[in-house]
This record gives structure tokens, sequence and C-alpha cells, in this order.
């Protein structure tokens, strides 16, 4: 049958040589006018036709079920000409009664109604005492559905042939049809003899007993059923037969049963054996199904016990070393894996489900418990995921990839800290996930989740989450990290940074008022929480508190060094340094602090001798050398700088601060293919150390070379190239430069100087500089309110840049801390006061060590030492 | 391929093979071979690919794949399960009487005898029945390829009617066909041709679309196989019968093969429907039916009917409905002349004693009586329906033979012939033969009298039955089928091979349809080959007449189709042509007209097909236009003229 499908298939198009005849449909099995007639199957397109298939001679086509017969046309047409004209030939030639059937048949057959019957009148007219041709010919209608057109012919053979079987049952046929129930069973009782079922078909016994049966006489119906049964022994087997010798004993109330118990047999139940009514094929495909289901059922409970028994537990080892593992369950202790190789990086093992405890050793030694388990059918479909984390120390992200027309951002789940994690949905886990995807039109978005290490240290996964708005998390994530590794430096940075930026004071002073109580104490800790908790009135307080530890520890030199570090006065603390030193020598941070007071005073020499000590007592703290070599700067003190950074770059070659500072030297004192020479060698050394990051310090190294070698131009353009990401250097290299117009033309520039007191004070020196007094004054009036604000023992040095009244150097020194603070403010007091331009300029070139913004500022302004 | 066409591949196999059995039986096996691979590839890797991803999806990451996995085993079950239903084979042991070494102890010590001699592989089991044959049945153990179990099936009126050698001689056959002589692979090359067999009768009997790629593919691959597997049959059954000649003596082996061609055509026609006639008046089989069988076919065969078969079973030539070589060919390899030293000279004088008395001995009642036990249960339900069918057809006869015989009358002609065919299915013949007589007094061409007339002439070897069987085919297209049968039987019995052959390939003529091209008598096109028509005056005179009441016709040429080898067969090709108007465009209307009333009124004596000049026939009327010596009609012949005008040929 044509179909078409949103407007695209086959059709017919067009009707000719039309025939109608009333009939039973053969598909749906209603009486129904059914027609037949010529047509053209066409290939359409939105139902026009486009190509046409063929002409069809359309059979039978039922008006209710729309089924039908389909031939060609022109093979029809031939055929039905070719066999009708010869029958109707040979009939002519030696007409004989069965000549004469066959011809009638071939008419019929071939739809040619109007010529049977007239062929029929002649047929019946040439053997009008012929009961064979007359019941003929009714059967001939009867087989076609004219049980009306038949009747005639049918009683015309009674008249002749009174015994005539074919007659009677023709007769009796449609009796039945009029409900003349008892007329049509005289007619065929004939057919109520035993042995009738050997020589005629007894199909009209089974007519009349339903017949029987619809009108409510169930006795007559079980009567003739009973006959079938005895004739046909094997109709009792027909489930349509036993389904209406049921309805007629029922409806009698009869216990006992005409119809003979079905032995049950498996392969009979599973249709596997063919069953006289069909009924096999239906059982057949219910079996099949049931099989097909069993084994889907089957193979999805073994995906699951598969799947129980081979839960993959990645390890992200994010040591240098290899990790050792392992594995013992828990109930039992049995071990399930006794070694495990956790080589840097990725790895997995796989376990069943279950609870184990897991001892890590190699180069980290821990012990972990892992609980894998998950509920039976959840395994078809889930995606979790068990990560082992040695130490604690990799950084994990969950993130969600969302596939839309408009995505939604996806969320990111970042763990850290944690030894076992248990991802409930990871689709990807630790696989990249696709650029796009093909999606159903009904499909609204899809969400893919992809589990990744993160290739960042904590600190840059908080700015991440802090620039997201996400400072809560970032804070908590901090903290998490803080309470396992509480010695890390650059975390407590980081915490403490973003809890002051951020007004999360109290948040922080809480969490780390819980650790000051750990020994040995944890200095950075303590330093931090000095710096949260002694702000405005929490000084007193913190005092109070580190008096008290004293008290209960007197001899702890830590304590003792905490305590000074937090006296207003540098004079007042350095007692307590000194009782640190002499309770503790090894106590670096006394030695440090002494250094740094010596330092701020620019008092190089002795500055020098504590800050070598500091550093050689903790040699990894960059902050002890980055001090140390400044003071040496400060120092000009050539030789201990070159000796110092030789060294240290011949052990350690990607020094980044030594390397820098050993080329500023060089570059100071001229030799400046040495200075390059050197970089290049620090460029190279990074390259081969991290050739993934290869590009990125490649650019750094250079950049940084430009820099020291006031090459402003190069980094300014490099600055441009980095586009978005290199804003903050534009701004800041285009001050230097003193073209002010165009930083202050940057969107950045603004936020800067609000939030940036130190480099609001730089532009204003810059502006003064430009002679732009008023956007001088306004930046320096903006930076001393933020700065006077928080900054402790800043005020009368600061006040003094928006005063009259001018400090002396000494008053800078105490107030002012970092150098290249001092150098700034020197500058800018140059200029405020310039009665004492010299006196503050020598102060800012002797601060000016540092070569990092504003170094070229002051220089360009108070010049260069070296003058 | 029809039957003439297999014959000719039979004989060239049999050319090409000739003495190269070893041959043979790789070819064979080859085609074989082709068969299964391609009737099982589509499951096979169904089933192949179903697994795959079954089992793939076992190992894919969690919570990927279930949907493929669930498809994969879907398809593997579906695919597995259609060739484990190929595969499976109900190995059931064959019908019969087991028999064993302790209730037949000499037939087991001369199969253990033979056993040695043949180096055979010891049978299942041994099973006698009540059928006159003896045969070696191997069923699959799994299926066509796999390992089978044999039985050997002898059967008692096998034994009654073979002296003690002349049986030995048979087993020594059946084992020759079960030993390593004939190997495995013969047996399995026979029981796949069977499979195939199979095959094709279950497609038959649920019936196959004309296009499914089964048929086409079934149609292509059987005779080739087929083809081989006959000739590597029958020539096993030369390589058996060479073998037995061995061991018992041509002469023994000769004299058993002719006395069970013998025996069988009298079982079959003499000895069974005696029989079954006894339905007639019995509710249940008479008692020691197998008693009177041995008895019968220990004498002589005294009838006329015998002296044909004796003569007759060695004019018999090997046809392809059977793989085994005709009695004729089979006696000639065991070097017999054919026309002068039959072994079977004497196969009509009886024996002294028979091979079921020299093996069973004391246990042979017993053995009868269990074998005739089994055929009764066997048979009952059917012999109980003849019995009811025979007893309801006497209670319809009236009393009054033949009754009104001189009338003419349709309907008295009509209930003589209900009575002829009552007691044909009596088996009264005298009655029926009376009956029929009466019939064809009263209608010489009634065509179901005349079938059975002449079958029953054919039957007495009287030759004028054919014109009768023919006549009734004629008159009367449904007996066609019946008429074919009958004289192939009797072309067949008569060892008339010739006859046989032109009798297939009418028949082939006749079976093929349309949708093997050679439809000549259903088909016009314009690749047909056209012939001048040829018609009488009168004829002439009407068809002119009836073309000049046509209107808006141009013209009309008649011409006939050549149809070779469709004997007493025309078909005429009419076509009208219609008038063209001013613009020159043909009255299709005026042409529409004149087809249907051509079609209705046009009297031709044979097939006619009338199209139109132009549209979907115009390539044929292209061809009939231009047919030299057509009949041609137009109207500016004036309607005398047309009729007197001299014609083409």
């Amino acid at each position: 049958m044509p179909t078409t499908y949103n407007g695209i298939g086959t059709h017919y198009y067009g009707r000719k040589n039309l025939s109608v005849r009333p009939g039973m449909c053969r598909h749906c099995r209603r009486n129904v006018n059914l027609s037949s007639y010529d047509t053209r199957l066409w290939f359409v397109i939105v139902f026009i036709p486009v190509i046409p298939l063929g002409r069809k001679r359309i059979i039978d086509a039922c008006p209710a079920c729309t089924r039908h017969m389909a031939v060609e046309a022109d093979q029809w047409e031939t055929t039905s000409q070719l066999e009708v004209s010869g029958a109707l030939a040979k009939f002519r030639a030696g007409p004989t009664p069965e000549l004469g059937l066959a011809a009638h048949a071939a008419l019929l057959g071939f739809h040619r109604f109007p010529e049977a019957e007239t062929f029929r009148t002649e047929l019946s007219a040439l053997y009008p005492d012929s009961a064979e041709v007359q019941a003929c010919l009714g059967m001939a209608l009867d087989g076609i559905g004219q049980q009306t057109a038949a009747l005639p012919f049918f009683e015309r053979a009674l008249d002749l042939r009174p015994e005539h079987p074919g007659a009677r049952m023709g007769v009796a046929g449609a009796r039945i049809a009029q409900g003349r129930l008892d007329e049509a069973r005289k007619l065929i009782d004939f057919l109520d003899k035993p042995g009738a079922g050997q020589v005629h078909p007894l199909a009209i016994l089974e007519t009349l007993a339903l017949a029987y049966q619809k009108s409510g006489n169930h006795t007559a119906a079980l009567e003739l059923f009973g006959r079938l049964q005895s004739e046909l022994p094997k109709i009792a087997e027909h489930g349509i037969f036993r389904k209406a010798v049921v309805t007629s004993e029922k409806a009698l109330g009869r216990s006992q049963s005409l119809l003979p118990k079905r032995a049950f047999t498996w392969a009979g139940f599973l249709g596997i054996t063919e069953s006289i009514d069909g009924s096999h094929q239906r059982r057949r495909m219910v079996s099949l199904a049931a099989v097909a289901a069993v084994a889907v059922f089957g193979g999805l409970c073994l995906r699951c016990l598969y799947v129980g028994q081979h839960r993959v537990i990645q390890v992200v080892n994010a040591f240098p070393a290899e990790v050792t593992l392992a594995v013992r369950e828990i109930a039992g202790d049995r071990v399930v894996i006794p070694s495990v190789h956790g080589p840097p990086g990725r790895s997995e093992f796989v376990v069943p489900e279950g609870r184990y405890r897991i001892v890590m050793g190699g180069a980290t030694e821990d012990v972990a418990e892992l609980s894998v388990s998950s509920s039976f059918w959840s395994r078809l479909g889930g995606d979790p995921v068990w990560v082992l984390n040695p130490g604690g120390r990799a950084i994990l992200l969950a993130k969600e990839v969302v596939y839309s027309r408009n995505p939604r951002p996806g969320t990111e789940d970042f763990r850290v800290g944690g030894t076992v994690e248990y991802f409930e949905r990871i689709t990807h886990p630790f696989r990249e996930t696709p650029a796009s995807v093909s999606m159903k039109s009904s499909e609204g978005e899809r969400v893919y989740v992809q589990l990744e290490q993160v290739d960042a240290e904590l600190p840059a996964v908080m700015n991440h989450l802090v620039a997201s708005g996400r400072t809560g998390e970032a804070l908590s994530m901090a903290e998490g990290w803080l309470t396992r590794r509480p010695r890390d430096e650059s975390v407590l940075e980081s915490y403490g940074a973003l809890a002051t930026r951020r007004e999360q004071l109290e948040r922080a002073r809480r969490f780390l008022r819980a650790g000051l109580n750990r020994r040995p104490v944890e200095v950075e800790w303590h330093r931090l929480f000095q710096t949260v908790a002694g702000e405005g009135s929490g000084a007193e307080e913190v005092a109070a508190l580190y008096d008290a530890a004293i008290r209960a520890e007197p001899d702890n030199s830590a304590l003792q060094y905490l305590r000074g570090r937090i006296e207003r006065s540098g004079g007042r603390s350095i007692p307590y340094f000194e009782r640190a030193i002499q309770l503790d020598p090894s106590n670096s941070w006394p030695w440090f602090a002494l250094g740094y007071g010596h330092v701020q005073m620019h008092q190089w020499k002795p500055a020098l001798q504590r800050l070598e000590r500091a550093a050689a007592l903790r040699p990894e703290d960059g902050h002890f050398e980055e001090l140390l070599l400044q003071a040496a700067t400060g120092a000009a003190d050539d030789g201990f700088i070159r000796e110092r950074c030789q060294r240290v770059l011949g052990t350690n070659p990607v020094s980044v601060l030594h390397a820098f500072t050993l080329a500023g030297l060089l570059q100071r004192t001229g030799r400046t293919n040495e200075a390059a020479a050197r970089l290049a060698t620090l460029e190279n050394e990074l390259g081969r150390r991290e050739p993934r990051q290869a590009g990125r310090s490649k650019m750094f190294v250079r950049n940084r070379r430009a820099y020291i070698q006031g090459e402003l131009a190069t980094v300014e353009k490099a600055a441009q190239d980095l586009g978005e990401g290199g804003a903050r250097m534009l701004v800041l290299t285009q001050i230097e430069r003193g073209e002010l117009a165009r930083a202050r033309a940057h969107p950045g520039y603004g936020k800067m100087t609000e939030q940036e007191p130190w480099f609001a004070l730089a532009a204003a020196v810059a502006s003064r500089e430009a002679g732009d007094i008023g956007e001088a004054d306004r930046l320096t009036m903006a930076a001393v309110k933020v700065l006077t604000g928080g900054e402790r023992g800043t005020h009368s040095a600061l006040q003094s840049l928006v005063t009259n009244e001018p400090p002396t150097v000494a008053v800078v020194l105490h107030e002012v801390g970092p150098l290249s603070a001092q150098a700034i403010v020197f500058t800018a007091l140059s200029q405020k006061y310039p009665e004492r331009r010299a006196e503050f300029q020598t102060a800012a070139r002797e601060a000016n060590v540092e070569p990092q913004f504003p170094f070229h500022l002051i220089r360009r302004v108070a010049g260069s030492a070296e003058k | 391929m029809n039957r003439s066409e297999f014959d000719q591949l039979v004989r060239s196999v049999e050319k090409r093979f000739d003495g190269k059995p070893a041959a043979l039986r790789r070819k064979t096996l080859f085609w074989a071979l082709v068969g299964l691979g391609l009737l099982w590839l589509p499951d096979i890797m169904g089933l192949l690919v179903g697994l795959g991803l079954a089992v793939g999806s076992l190992f894919a990451p969690a919570g990927e794949g279930w949907v493929a996995g669930s498809a994969g085993a879907v398809l593997a079950v579906f695919c597995g399960g259609r060739i484990v239903r190929t595969l499976r084979a109900k190995s059931t042991p064959p019908p019969g009487i087991p028999l064993g070494p302790e209730n037949a102890p000499g037939l087991f010590a001369l199969l253990e005898e033979l056993g040695r001699t043949t180096s055979a592989r010891p049978f299942e089991g041994v099973r006698l029945t009540w059928a006159y044959n003896a045969a070696v049945v191997s069923q699959p153990r799994f299926g066509w390829p796999g390992w089978s179990r044999s039985w050997l099936v002898i059967g008692l009126p096998l034994l009654d009617s073979l002296s003690d050698g002349e049986f030995r001689a048979v087993l020594a056959h059946e084992l020759a066909h079960h030993s390593a002589r004939h190997g495995r692979l013969g047996s399995w090359l026979y029981r796949t041709r069977r499979s195939w067999e199979l095959v094709f009768a279950r497609w038959n009997e649920h019936g196959v679309r004309k296009r499914d790629h089964r048929l086409t593919f079934f149609r292509w691959f059987w005779p080739r196989f087929n083809g081989h597997a006959f000739v590597l049959s029958r020539t096993c059954e030369f390589e058996a019968d060479a073998f037995a000649a061995g061991i018992a003596g041509a002469e023994v082996l000769g004299s058993a093969l002719h006395r069970i061609a013998l025996g069988s055509r009298r079982m079959e026609a003499r000895i069974w429907p005696a029989i079954w006639e006894e339905a007639r008046t019995h509710s249940s089989p008479p008692a020691r039916i197998f008693e009177r069988i041995a008895d019968h076919l220990a004498e002589a065969d005294i009838s006329p009917e015998a002296a044909f078969d004796r003569v007759e079973v060695l004019r018999q030539a090997t046809g392809n409905h059977d793989t085994h070589p005709c009695l004729r060919e089979r006696l000639r390899a065991l070097g017999f002349d054919s026309d002068v030293e039959m072994p079977g000279q004497t196969v009509a004088t009886g024996i002294t004693e028979s091979a079921a008395q020299a093996v069973f001995a004391a246990g042979l009642r017993a053995h009868r009586e269990a074998v005739e036990t089994e055929w009764r249960s066997h048979i009952a339900e059917i012999w109980g329906a003849q019995h009811r069918g025979a007893a309801y057809r006497e209670g319809t006869l009236d009393g009054g033979e033949n009754a009104g015989v001189e009338s003419r009358s349709a309907a008295v002609v009509e209930a003589l012939w209900d009575r002829a065919a009552a007691m044909l299915a009596l088996g009264d013949r005298s009655a029926a033969e009376s009956a029929l007589a009466a019939v064809l007094k009263a209608r010489p061409d009634h065509p179901r009298a005349n079938l059975v007339f002449g079958e029953r002439l054919l039957q007495r070897r009287d030759e004028s039955g054919i014109a009768r069987v023919e006549d009734a085919m004629r008159a009367d297209p449904g007996l066609r089928a019946a008429g074919f049968s009958a004289l192939g039987n009797y072309y067949h019995s008569t060892g008339q091979t010739g006859r046989l052959k032109e009798l297939e390939a009418r028949l082939d003529r006749e079976e093929r349809g349309p949708e093997n091209g050679c439809a000549d008598l259903t088909t016009v096109a314009s690749t047909d080959t056209f012939a001048p028509v040829r018609l009488d005056s009168d004829e002439q005179t009407a068809l002119t007449a009836l073309c000049a009441g046509l209107e808006g016709i141009d013209r009309v040429t008649l011409v006939e189709k050549a149809l070779p080898g469709h004997t007493g067969e025309r078909l005429f090709v009419v076509v009208i042509e219609g008038a063209r108007g001013r613009w020159g465009r043909v009255n299709r209307d005026a042409v529409d007209a004149a087809t249907r009333r051509l079609l209705t009124a046009i009297r031709l004596p044979g097939r006619v097909f009338v199209c139109a000049a132009h549209g979907a026939f115009a390539g044929v009327a292209a061809k009939v236009s231009t047919t030299a010596g057509a009949w041609i009609w137009s109207p500016g012949m004036a309607a005398a003229d047309a009729a007197s005008a001299p014609h083409p040929n």
C-alpha cells in the first residue's frame, strides 16, 4: 500500500474504469462496497506527484480499512482479456457445463461482473435442467459475497434435484442468514448422519450451530457441535470451537462437557508445537518475547553484577614521587590488593564494591577508609566515581558541561584536601567532553559532568572562585586545606588577603584563633592571625592574648617573636626579638624581624648580617632571600650579590629572584650582554623544565629583562599583545613612561586608583611630574585617605603629603615599611616640598632598590642611585 | 528450472562425473555447503553481532552501552533461536517393533556376519514394520550438520516375499549404505537433500511470498544441489548393489531386486486395496491381516495385472522422481542382459521358505502379531473414517440402479454420476463401471466419467483410455491435474519414457507462470512474433460487420500470435486505431468505446487481446501494424469489398 510520511512517499492519483460491488472485505471481514479501478502510483513530495511509478489496477479496495490488492494495470488488462476470451472461446467451440462454469469463473475472477451476469443468464438458460450448473453458479456468487444473487440459483438447483447436497447447503446458508434455522437444519439433515464428514464439507453445520447459539437455542447448538466433533475429532483441539462449545454448555449449566480434556504440554504452552487453530503463533511470539525479555533482564543483571565487582578507583597522585597503596577489606581484614603503585599523575585500580582500608606509603604516609557501594540497579545508569587523592594534595574539579542552544553556565564542584572523594555522577572522568553533541529536537539540554585534576595551586583556584562571586566557597576551601596543611604559607597568605579584602576578618579570626594552641607554634599561622585580629580595637586583645601565652610558656622563642611583632613601636619590639634569639638562636623569625627593621631604616650593613642569618636558618623562605638581596642592593654590596646569586643559580638555575637580581646587577654595572645572557639561560632552563609553559615563561623573562633594561616601550607592546590579560601591565608601563592620558583612558585605571593606594600615589607622582597638579592632588588625597585609614604607623608621614608640614626622613622610615613604598612616598614628598627635594630624593633613591613598578618612574623623578 | 531442464542437468552431471564418484561427492558437498552457508549467513552474522554487542557492553564504562547491550542480547537470542530451531532435530526412533538378539537371534546373527564383512557401524536399533521395504533410516542428532543415528527398518511383508538368500543380499545392500564404503559424508548429503525437500514442502504448506528472497535463492540453489545429489544417490545405489552382489551373488541380488519390484506393485495395486475395501463392511480391520499378506506373497501371482507387471518392471526407466535407478539399469549393472537373461524369470513361481520364516523361526508368529497390533493402532482412525464414509454412501444410494438411463436429462445424468462416484468410493468396481457406462451413454462427453473410465482402461493397459483422459481434460480444465497424473502414472508404469517426457514438457508449459517470463498464453508483448491471421469466410464476415459498426475508428488490424508448443491454442491480437480529427488528435473516447465493444462482441476461435494503437500498448500496436499479411479493416472499405478482398495469404 502506498504510504507517505510528512507528505513524502507514494500515493495513488486518478481513478478510471471504476467498478463497485457489494462484498466482504477479505482483510477486515466487513460487508462493504468493494471498488476496483485503474490508477497511477506516484512518488509524491508534499502530496505533489513528482515521479510516476506505474499504472496499477486496484482490486477490491475496502472503504472501511482501505486495504486492497494492486497489480500492474497493463498485466491485469492483458491477462484478463486473454484468460476470459480463452475460456469463452473454448466454451463456444464445444459447449459443456464444465467449460461454461470455467468461463463464468474467469469472468468473476477478473471482475467482469456485468459480462458475468449476462453469461450467467445465458448459461442458466442453456442448461435449465442441470442442478449442478445452477448450484455451481450459486456457489460462485456465494464465494464473492453475493449471497442474495446466489439464492435463486440454489433454489432452482434444489427444485431440479432435491437431494443435491450443494443446493441444499446453499439454500440452508440463505435460510440461516434469514434466521430460519429449523428450515436450514432440515435442509442439511443429510449431514446429520454418521460418515457425512467423509463425503461433504461440514462448515455449514458450524455456521448453523453458531446461529443457534446466537439465537439462544443452546441445546440445538450443542447437538450440532457434538455432530461436528464426532465427525471431525480434531476439531476439539480448535480454540474457537472449544470456546463456542463452552459458551453453550455454560448457558445450559451443564457440568459434563462434551469436549475432551486438553493435555498440557510445555511445548504446546510455549507455542513450540503447532496447534490446529494457529494459536501457537501468538503463543510462540509471546514465548519469544519472554525469552528476549529474560535475555535482556539476565544481561542487565550480569551487567550489574559485573559492574559491582569491577569498580574503578581513580588515583590522583599530586606528589612528585610514587605512592604505594595496600588495599584491605575492613570486614574480615582480607587483603584485596597487596600493593598498587600510584605513579605521579593519574592511575587506577579495580576492586569489588565493599569497605576498604587503604594504607598509603611512599610519597606520603597515610591511611584512608574507602566505602564503595551502590544500589543494584543504579549500576546500570549511574556514573559514580571514587577518587583516592593521597595526601589530599590534588585539587579536583567536577564540572558540568551543558549542551543546549543557549546553554546555562554549568556548576563547578571543587574538592580539595580530602583523601577519598566520591562523586555521584561523572560522565567523563579525566576525559575531555566533546566540543558539541547531536541532540534530539525534543531534548532541551544535555549535561555531561567532567572530572579533572586542576593544574593550578589552590590560591589560583581561590582567585577563580572569588572572581565567580563565590568568596565563601573559596574561604571554605582554604580553611579545609589549611586544616590539613596549616603550614602552607601560600594558602595562608591567600586566605588572609581574601579575608581582608572581602571583609571576612571575623570569620578568619575565628578560624585562625582555633589553631593558636597547636604546638610547636606555627609562626605563619600566628602571623596571619595577628594581621587579621590586630586591626583597630583588636590590637590590645591580641597583645593580651600573647602576653598570656608568654606567661604560660615564658621560654617559647616563637611566642616571644610573635609578641614582639605586634608591638606598635619598633623600639619596644626589639627586646622581644632579642629574647627570642636568646631562647632559640635557630629561630629565624626574630633574625628576620631585626633585619627587616634595619632595612626599613636603610641600615644596610646590620640588616645584611641579620637577614643573612635568617636566610641561613630558613633557606626555603623566598621572602627572607628577597629582603636579603634588597638589603645587599641597598648596601651596594655587588660582590655579595654576585657571589650569592651565582651560588644559588648553580644549584637552581631557574631561581627567578636570583637570576633577575644578578641580571639587574650586571645591567647596573654596564654588562648588558652578560645580563642578557643570564636571562636567556633562565629562559631556556624554564622552557626545558616546563615545556608546556615554555611560551609563557619566555614571555615573562623577556618582559622582565626589558623592564630591567628600561625598555619600557617593549614592555608596553608586550602588554598590548596580551590583550585583556596584559591590561594592568599596560597601565603601569604607561604611568612609568609618563603617557598619562593613555593610561587614564584605560577602563581599569579608575578601579586601580581606588583599590590600590600605592599605585594611586605613584600615578600622582607621575601626574605631578607631567604638570597635572590637579590630578596629582586628587590621587594623593585618595591614596592618603585609604592608607591612613588602615596602615599602622603611617599616619604622620603620609598626612604630610596633603598638609604643609614636611616630615623628617627618619619619620618616614619609621612609618613606611616596604622599600618600594618608601621610594614612592619620598618621591612624592620631594615634589610636595621642593625646598627639601634633595633630601627626599636621596632617600627615595636609596629605597628604590627593587626593579619593579614604579622603579623607572622613581628613577625618572628622583634620579638613579648610580648618579 | 523445469522438469526437462532438470533432466538435462542430471544427464550432464552423470556424463561429467562418470567414473569419478569422489569428485561427485566433493561437488555435491560444495553445493550443500553453499546452501547451508547462504541460508544461515544472516543468522550467523546476526548472532555474532548480537553477542559482540552484549559481551562488549559488559566491559563498557559504568552507565554506558547497556542499550546497545540489550539490543545485542535480543538480536543474539533471535538469531540464535533461529539457528537452534534449524539445528533442533527430533531424533525419535522410526515406528516399528524393536528387534534385538533376544527376540530375533537369527536376524542378528546374520547382521553380525554381514557387519563383519562390510565393516558397517552398528545400528542404533532394528525395527520391524508393516511396510514393504527395507531401509536404513538416519536421523540427525544436532540438525543438518550434526552426527546421525541410524536404524535398520525391515518390513515384514518384504521378509515374507523374499527367500533367505535374497534377504541376505538386500541386507548386504543396506549395510553397504551404512558402511564406511559410503561414509558419513554420503549419509550427510542424503540427509541434507531430504531436509531441503522438507524445507520446500514447508514453504509450500505455509506459503511464501513470490518476492521472498528465500524463494529466489531456493529456485537458484535447489536444482543445482539436487542434480548432483541425485546422481550421487544413484551412484551409491550401484555401489551398494555391487557390494551386495559380491557377498550374496549377482543372481541372488538380481532376483531379490526383481521380486521386490514386483512385490511392491502387487502390494500397492492389489493386496492393500483389497484389504482397504473391507473397510466398507468392517468397522475395524479383520484379524490376521499379515498372515493373509504372507500367504498372498508366498503364492505366485496369477492375476492378469501380474502379467503386465512382470513385463513393465523391466521396461521402467529411471526418472527424476526417485533417487533409485530403475530395475533394468540396476540389473544391467549387475551383468544381466535385460532382454535375454533377467534373473527374475523365476520369481513368478513363489518361494518355498520365506526369509521371515528363516530369520525369525519360532518367533515369527509373535512378531507378526506385534506388527499387526501396531498397524491396527496406526490405521484405526483412518479405517474408522473410511468405514463411516462407506456406510454413509451406502445409505445415500437408492435402490434403483441406473434409473432413467435412457433419459438424457442433465439432472438424471448428474444423479447417475453421483451414484457412480459413490460406487467408486466404495470400491465396488463392477457396480461403478456399470454406473459409469450409464453416465457415458447418457452423456458421452461427461468429463469426470471419461477421466475415471479412461483411468480404468489404462489400468487394463488399454490405450483408448488416453483419448478419454485427454477428452476429460479438454472438457473440464479443473481435471487437468488429475488427467496429467493418470497419464503420467500409465506412461511410467509401462515404461513409455518418450511419452512421459512429452507429457512432462506439456506440464512444464502449463505450470510456468508469468513470473517465469514464459507465459505465452497470458501475455502479449512487442517482443512476441506475430503472424498473419487465418480465418474462415464466416469469421471474416462477422468480424467485418462488427468493425463496420464501430464509430470514429480509422483502422482495425488483426494478427495472430505465434504459440510454439501450444497445440490447439490460438491467440489473436486486435489493434484499434482511432480516426484523427482536424488538429490531428485521436478521438480516444471513440477508441475506448470501440475497444469495449470488441471485447464483448468479438468471436474468434481462441484468446483475443484488444488494445488501442496509443497508450500503454503502443509498442505492441506498432509491431502488429508492421506485420506482413495482417487482416486490416478501415471505414473506406465497403463491407462487401472487405469480405471479398483478396486475402494476403
